[in-house]
């Protein structure tokens, strides 16, 4: 029996990979291809270095994190690109970046000396550095997401787990936060909120892989490209193991908490030339 | 001055040792140190025949513990650090052990380089092994790291260093620090770790990517920027026509020292110990040959790569903590023929770092050797199954079990006759603990 439709396939963008690949970003390439992979979908991954040029068409990009001496040069290159990403959102892609990625694709970026880095506006947000006595923003974080965008979720929370590594401050403007945190500091360590997102477009401060270990915000997204490339809607498919992940990585993460309660927040000082 | 921080620290050892919680290689220091903040640096000034430190992300214990045995195969008496507790506490219970010694041998953890030769004072001998991305949440990012390094070596015109000439950023250090340096390096010809996760992969000098004629392990490789010129240096010693057979690694060495390196343990990185160890000892005035012959009979210390038997079964343990190491781990263990059992004990506690990320770093999907059975354990074995399960380890070969007990009990009942046990740092005292009535075995 041969069927001679062509396979559902996603195409798919990773920005700068050589470059911006801290965190186990790795990881969440390796979640979607594997949870399209259950549903017979294929997702088609083109990397986008330094000065390539991108795809005419894609149905998802993903940018993640990277030292500092590479953020500033993939904020070069993004000057470049801006059109083609926000031609990408016009059209319904789906954008997911990954704290660096987070912070680049706000409005702009204010260092410790107060010099400014202008960001892609694509998120109604802004970054400041960490101001000196300010701590870095390390830890295991726990997010309670309402509503995931176009998920058609509404009213049902979901858990978002993982970890951040971060010493600059995001605040929202119109852009909404993805999550409000349980556990962990999120975008500033003040207002509770947990990454952004507006329309197609998500972001978030968290590594750990976020993907792997949260497989309904993976589902989401490949069901966000899918409708994208046309391929109907994303079936059901199990998640057993992925959730036992999730399961212990909230255990380890409310039990920091509990001993963060009784000994203060264990988070050392920023130091000069640290990454963001 | 020194009297009363040694007995301390001796007194605290005695009190850890009673008390069976370890092996009291950190916590008499520690104590020393906080009583006595002096003591370091008042130990360090009558060291007359100086100090030789061993840094880098990976492979510190082992090539400070094989320019040990040659040093002391060659007669000197030395203080060293050789259980890898290479804190300042680490430092200061190994000084408390041996307070005659007039000569040290010290591997120093990668982010403290900084702090501890402030109060150790500027060494003769520095290995620069290399920079990996480990515990980001604890140590930042590896630019970081080589900043650090830099402003620590800079201005030290006593010193020598001992630099892995392979390692962009390690060259890089080297050559702004304006000290003398001898390079070694390997020689792959055809270097296969293009897929991997790569730290360093723009020019340290002017930030333009790096080209590699062949890049074997993480960012170490043939590189070459095209922009300013920055490139690999020649080496001073070098390995080449690298092998491992039955677990043995093997390599021509050529260079300052000409001769055949024969090892008990196998792989590239650890050639790179022994090529780092080499040039250390030829400094130190430890005859070539004889450096070589010590190299030939050193036996791994616990938890790298060392074995233990009890009945039939085999168990051999390698320490890993970063996917550079993990690499490298996986890549050894698929030159070793035969049928085995995987056992990964992922713990996430301060000392392996809170941020187990790395995992997903790690080649899995290339590098993974076959195994009839995949067990997990620590902390955090559900997502350590869960990077398993996504490399395609089949579900009916891998299964999560609590403890390295129940690991060392499941691969009993299934059979497996020859074990490799992977944990993190502080699993390793797990590991430690299951295997202590084993039987250790020469290799």
């Amino acid at each position: 029996m041969t069927d001679t439709r062509a396979a559902p396939g996603i195409a798919a963008v990773h920005l700068y990979p050589t470059t911006m690949n801290t965190y186990g970003d790795r990881g969440n390439m390796a979640a979607l291809t594997r949870r399209a992979a259950l549903r017979g979908v294929a997702v088609h991954w083109q990397a986008v270095e330094l000065g390539d040029e991108p795809p005419a068409r894609c149905d998802l990009v993903f940018m993640g994190g990277g030292q500092d001496r590479v953020q500033q040069a993939a904020a070069a290159d993004l000057a470049r690109l801006r059109p083609w990403l926000s031609g990408v959102i016009d059209d319904g892609g789906v954008v997911f970046a990954v704290c660096a990625g987070l912070q680049l694709l706000g409005r702009r970026y204010v260092a410790a000396d107060g010099s400014e880095l202008s960001g892609l506006g694509l998120l109604d947000l802004e970054t400041l550095a960490a101001r000196p006595g300010e701590w870095r923003l390390i830890g295991n974080v726990v997010a309670d997401v309402a509503d995931p965008a176009g998920s058609g979720d509404s009213g049902r929370s979901r858990l978002l787990v993982g970890f951040e590594n971060h010493g600059g401050r995001t605040f929202l403007g119109a852009a909404r936060p993805l999550g409000r945190v349980r556990v962990g500091f999120g975008n500033n360590g003040r207002d509770g909120g947990e990454g952004a997102q507006a329309g197609r477009v998500i972001a978030t401060y968290l590594h750990g892989p976020v993907l792997p270990k949260n497989a309904w915000l993976t589902d989401h997204l490949l069901g966000l490209a899918l409708d994208h490339a046309g391929g109907g809607a994303l079936a059901p498919a199990a998640h057993a193991r992925e959730d036992l992940a999730q399961r212990e990585a909230v255990a380890v993460a409310e039990r920091d908490a509990a001993r963060r309660g009784r000994r203060g927040r264990g988070v050392r000082r920023p130091r000069a030339g640290e990454a963001r | 001055m020194e009297l009363l921080p040694r007995l301390t620290a001796r007194c605290v050892a005695t009190a850890v040792r009673l008390s069976g919680t370890g092996q009291a290689s950190s916590m008499p220091g520690k104590v020393a140190n906080a009583l006595f903040p002096g003591y370091l640096a008042s130990h360090a000034r009558r060291l007359s025949a100086g100090l030789a430190v061993v840094t880098g992300t990976n492979g510190k214990t082992t090539t400070a513990n094989m320019a040990a045995g040659a040093l002391i195969g060659a007669g000197r008496d030395i203080v060293h650090n050789s259980e890898g507790a290479n804190l300042l506490s680490g430092i200061a219970t190994a000084f408390s052990r041996r307070p005659a010694a007039r000569f040290a041998l010290l591997e120093i953890d990668e982010a403290i380089v900084p702090e501890a030769l402030t109060r150790l004072g500027g060494p003769r001998v520095v290995v620069l092994m290399n920079l990996f991305r480990d515990q980001l949440d604890r140590y930042g990012e590896v630019d970081r790291l080589a900043a650090g390094w830099l402003a620590a070596l800079r201005g030290l015109t006593a010193t020598t260093l001992i630099a892995n000439a392979d390692d962009p950023l390690v060259t890089w250090v080297a050559q702004e620090s304006g000290c003398e340096t001898v390079f070694f390096g390997v020689e792959v010809r055809d270097g296969h770790a293009d897929h991997e996760v790569s730290d360093v992969t723009i020019c340290p000098r002017c930030a333009t990517m790096l080209a590699y004629s062949s890049r074997w392990l993480s960012q170490l490789g043939d590189y070459r920027c095209p922009s300013c010129g920055f490139a690999r240096p020649p080496r001073d010693l070098a390995a080449g026509a690298l092998t491992t057979v039955e677990g043995h690694a093997e390599a021509s060495i050529t260079g300052d020292i000409a001769g055949r390196l024969r090892l008990r343990v196998p792989g590239l990185h650890n050639v790179y110990n022994a090529l780092g160890a080499l040039a250390l000892t030829q400094r130190l005035g430890v005859d070539p040959a004889t450096a070589l012959e010590s190299l030939a009979a050193y036996q791994p210390v616990f938890g790298r790569w060392s074995l233990v038997r009890r009945g039939d079964t085999a168990v051999q343990v390698n320490l890993v903590k970063n996917p550079a190491g993990m690499n490298q781990t996986l890549r050894a263990l698929r030159e070793v023929p035969g049928e085995k059992a995987l056992v990964f004990v992922l713990n996430d506690n301060i000392a392996d770092g809170r941020d187990i990320s790395w995992i997903w770093d790690v080649d899995m999907e290339e590098l993974l050797p076959a195994a009839d059975l995949v067990i997990t354990s620590g902390t955090r074995k559900h997502e350590m199954a869960l990077r398993l399960s996504y490399a395609g380890v089949p579900d009916e070969a891998l299964t999560s079990v609590d403890s390295v007990v129940a690991a060392l009990r499941l691969a009993a009942e299934r059979g497996a006759r020859r074990v490799y046990l992977l944990p993190t740092y502080t699993a390793l005292k797990e590991v430690r603990g299951a295997l202590a009535d084993w039987e250790v075995v020469r290799q």
